[in-house]
């Protein structure tokens, strides 16, 4: 009976994962986000230009971040910025899926949302502005052994012939840096639009995973949440406070469910 | 005679309703009210300061740095918890995460503002802050309650240069540009003070090393400067916090 008992409660389980899969699968995270970068499929030249490109790109962030550090933060606030907007830009017309490029064209963007509007910064902006550019250069370069192995057809693990990059580690490091830096941000639109952002490209770097239906529950979680809340705050500040309260509860209930799944084989970003 | 009394009658009563009106309606913008300087009594017998600023940029929300003088010093983030108007607010420390940067750790509340009545006289709030009953709990913990109109002798100013004394050191502090100045203290070398959040301040020290000057990434100390308004004038304080216990505080008194 017992035996009975936990067949169906097995064939349960499967139907209902099975179920998930499937809606994930068809689904996947809707578009407007999407826009890292999709392509996989190379011609050899192509992937030399890229190879070129990554390697070009590691040294300049290297040089970036050493020959800025004497300078004023303003400064360095801006050199920083020129100097990532070049590497995006030289990556070309190809929209590769390389995190590399995740992470520096989504500094950019973070970088616009934190700009202050009036002549007088607030206080904490430039830092925050500075604080995202300088991580962003540092995980860019973390990430780009990865990338570059994955370019190679080496791999950084294989699992039967499937090539494996470790999107879904690089995924949960880097919401958890983009929510610490959400934290320091007092401007509740500003605070409202990262922390939305940072579930959006969870979801998708998850999605991206060769690995995704063990992030079923995560994907389809975060995509409840998003298919009722809209990108920009609606709501005058007070509300878009609660809403911000709302997002964070989200991500940490979406990061609970990856902590058995995600194993971390690449060593944290200081 | 019959229309005078029903007149008097309906003024008094239409008096009666202002007055009661005009102590709830202070609800629909009670930053007028919060922000400000309140004294209060922590678990029935220390007295403790709450100082509190309104966020611009964040509006319905506030900073607040609560202490206790000499003894202890945190600084909040007072945010709403719900849409209604019900007058309950979540306190999150501010405090330094691991990249240095200074921030709302942990999104549960450690302690909970109720606002009750707002007294009509003096314009100002009753309330009492209480444990949240989370598992944040940082900073202080335990009962406090103000009292409307109990305002504090202390008041949470901007950034003052100059030369400041404490019990074992003395520092100066340039003018502040761009939200930045430098720091000397007699005791323990060059800092650059910082301004993080309005009225907040990070002090890193400055390290030479065989590539230049560099900042330590992890603050030595999170300051603020208030203006204690004691019987013989008032005088302007720089307060020093340990980023990693807020019951280490230490006091500077400008020089004049």
């Amino acid at each position: 009976m017992k035996t009975c008992h936990r067949l169906i409660y097995g064939i349960g389980i499967c139907l209902a994962a099975a179920l998930l899969a499937n809606r994930v699968q068809a689904n996947g995270p809707s578009e407007p986000w999407f826009q890292d970068g999709l392509e996989t499929a190379f011609t050899l030249p192509e992937q030399d230009e890229i190879v070129l490109w990554a390697r070009n790109s590691e040294i300049a962030l290297r040089e970036l971040l050493e020959s800025v550090q004497p300078l004023p933060l303003t400064r360095q606030r801006d050199l920083m910025a020129a100097g990532i907007r070049r590497i995006v830009q030289e990556s070309g017309p190809t929209q590769t899926e390389l995190l590399m490029r995740f992470i520096l064209n989504r500094a950019l963007k973070i970088n616009s949302i934190l700009e202050p509007g009036a002549a007088t910064a607030r206080p904490g902006t430039l830092d925050q502005q500075l604080r995202v550019l300088t991580q962003s250069a540092r995980l860019a370069i973390k990430y780009y052994r990865s990338d570059l192995a994955y370019l190679s057809g080496v791999g950084i693990r294989r699992v039967g012939e499937d090539l494996l990059r470790p999107t879904a580690e690089f995924a949960v490091e880097y919401a958890e840096q983009l929510m610490q830096l959400d934290a320091s941000i007092l401007e509740a639109s500003a605070q409202y639009k990262i922390a939305i952002l940072t579930l959006q490209w969870l979801q998708s770097d998850l999605y991206r995973d060769v690995n995704r239906l063990a992030y079923a529950p995560a994907i389809e979680r975060i995509q409840r949440f998003l298919d009722q809340t809209p990108e920009t705050p609606t709501t005058p500040d007070r509300e878009t406070v609660i809403r911000i309260r709302e997002i964070i509860l989200t991500y940490q209930a979406a990061m609970k469910t990856l902590e058995a799944t995600v194993i971390r084989s690449v060593p944290q970003t200081p | 005679m019959t229309e005078y009394l029903k007149l008097t009658g309906l003024s008094l009563l239409a008096a009666a309703l202002g007055v009661i009106a005009g102590a709830h309606s202070p609800r629909a913008d009670i930053g007028d009210v919060l922000a400000g300087s309140h004294v209060g009594v922590l678990n029935r017998d220390k007295e403790i300061h709450l100082l509190v600023r309104t966020i611009p940029e964040r509006k319905g929300s506030f900073l607040g740095l609560m202490l206790m003088k000499d003894r202890a010093a945190q600084f909040y983030r007072i945010d709403p918890l719900d849409s209604s108007l019900s007058q309950s607010y979540a306190m999150n420390p501010i405090e330094v995460g691991r990249d240095g940067e200074l921030g709302v750790l942990n999104i549960e509340p450690s302690l909970v503002l109720s606002l009750g009545r707002i007294c009509p006289r003096t314009g100002r709030p009753d309330f009492t802050i209480n444990d949240a009953g989370s598992r944040n709990s940082a900073g202080f913990q335990g009962s406090i309650v103000f009292k409307a109109g109990h305002n504090s002798d202390l008041s949470w100013s901007d950034y003052v240069p100059g030369e400041f004394k404490g019990n074992h050191d003395r520092l100066r502090l340039s003018a502040l540009t761009d939200h930045e100045a430098t720091l000397f203290s007699e005791q323990a070398g060059s800092f650059v003070i910082r301004e993080k959040m309005t009225g907040i301040y990070s002090i890193k020290k400055l390290s030479v090393t065989s590539a230049g000057a560099l900042l330590e990434t992890r603050p030595y100390r999170i300051g603020a400067f208030i203006l204690d308004q004691g019987l013989f004038g008032s005088r302007e304080r720089l307060i020093w916090i340990s980023p990693s216990n807020f019951r280490d505080v230490t006091h500077f008194n400008l020089k004049r």
